[in-house]
């Protein structure tokens, strides 16, 4: 695929246009990169294609690769990897909390010690998530402003 | 490096929590079953030789796995058997404890459990301290992002 970059004046709006022969993965995979960079990502739910703000997910799954964010009532279904959602979210409030699980750290209300080292995050939508050891450090050091 | 350097902290940590509570333990058990012996200075020593048997399963049962919470209790109540086998062996094979009299060994089972529990309860007071910080900090970053955003 050709790649062209044209500058525009500050008065004319950007624009992002994609020439494609076929809506492809690759091609769904600029898009929802894209739309994440704007605060927006491209979920699924029954086939049907859906925006969600990225303000709006409270974490985000892996099952059975498959991935799945979660808002405050509903789930939807992304047609991306974890670790493809986890660089896209780069720089904004989401942190990996478990192998299979980004948390964004602005849904939090608290957080509370669990068994051996691990700790219990409870959500502001009444859902706790745990905060596997592995990835305490990780989670100490973002909110202590150390990363 | 890391891990292992966690790893040593904990179990240092863990390890004079041990001491201390052995040592109310035996102060305890000396006083229902034994009040009259009198003992050398090498006594001090055992507090710290038992804890340091105490601490020997964290280097073994540290593992990867994201463990549910039933298979972390599983795992708990296995290192707790682990060491009443380590401590019983110990005080049958010691000549200074006297296993023989009835009370005695029932006595130290049940004291390692109810030092097993107590050291898990002041590792857990330390853990609610390291969340109070977190709670603190979490609020501090939640509030720099909303004026970021």
């Amino acid at each position: 695929m050709e790649l062209k970059l044209k500058k525009v004046p500050a008065e004319e709006p950007e624009v992002l246009e994609i020439r494609c022969h076929k809506v492809t993965d690759n091609i769904q995979e600029i898009i929802s990169f894209v739309k994440s960079r704007q605060g927006q990502l491209c979920a699924y739910v029954e086939g049907q294609s859906i925006e969600v703000p990225v303000i709006d997910v409270f974490y985000a799954e892996s099952v059975d690769n498959r991935l799945f964010i979660y808002t405050a009532k509903e789930s939807y279904e992304l047609r991306l990897k974890l670790y493809e959602l986890e660089e896209m979210l780069k720089g904004k409030s989401f942190i990996r909390v478990q192998k299979g699980m980004l948390l964004n750290l602005l849904k939090v209300k608290s957080i509370k010690p669990a068994l051996s080292g691990r700790y219990t995050a409870l959500l502001k939508n009444g859902e706790e998530i745990v905060i596997s050891r592995k990835y305490v450090p990780d989670f100490k050091d973002t909110l202590k402003g150390r990363r | 490096m890391n891990k292992f350097r966690k790893r040593f902290e904990e179990a240092f940590r863990l390890y004079f929590i041990l001491v201390t509570l052995i040592s109310i333990l035996l102060m305890v058990l000396g006083l229902m079953f034994d009040s009259d012996r009198v003992f050398g200075y090498e006594v001090f020593l055992s507090p710290l030789i038992y804890a340091a048997i105490g601490v020997i399963p964290c280097f073994f049962t540290d593992s990867e796995k994201e463990l549910s919470m039933k298979m972390l209790i599983i795992r708990r109540a296995v290192v707790l058997l682990v060491i009443e086998a380590m401590m019983l062996t110990l005080a049958y094979s010691a000549e200074s404890i006297p296993t023989e009299r009835k009370g005695v060994v029932p006595g130290i089972a049940i004291g390692i459990v109810v030092v097993f529990i107590l050291s898990s309860v002041i590792e857990y007071v330390f853990e609610l301290a390291g969340a109070r910080e977190l709670n603190e900090a979490l609020l501090a970053y939640q509030n720099s992002e909303n004026e970021r955003l």
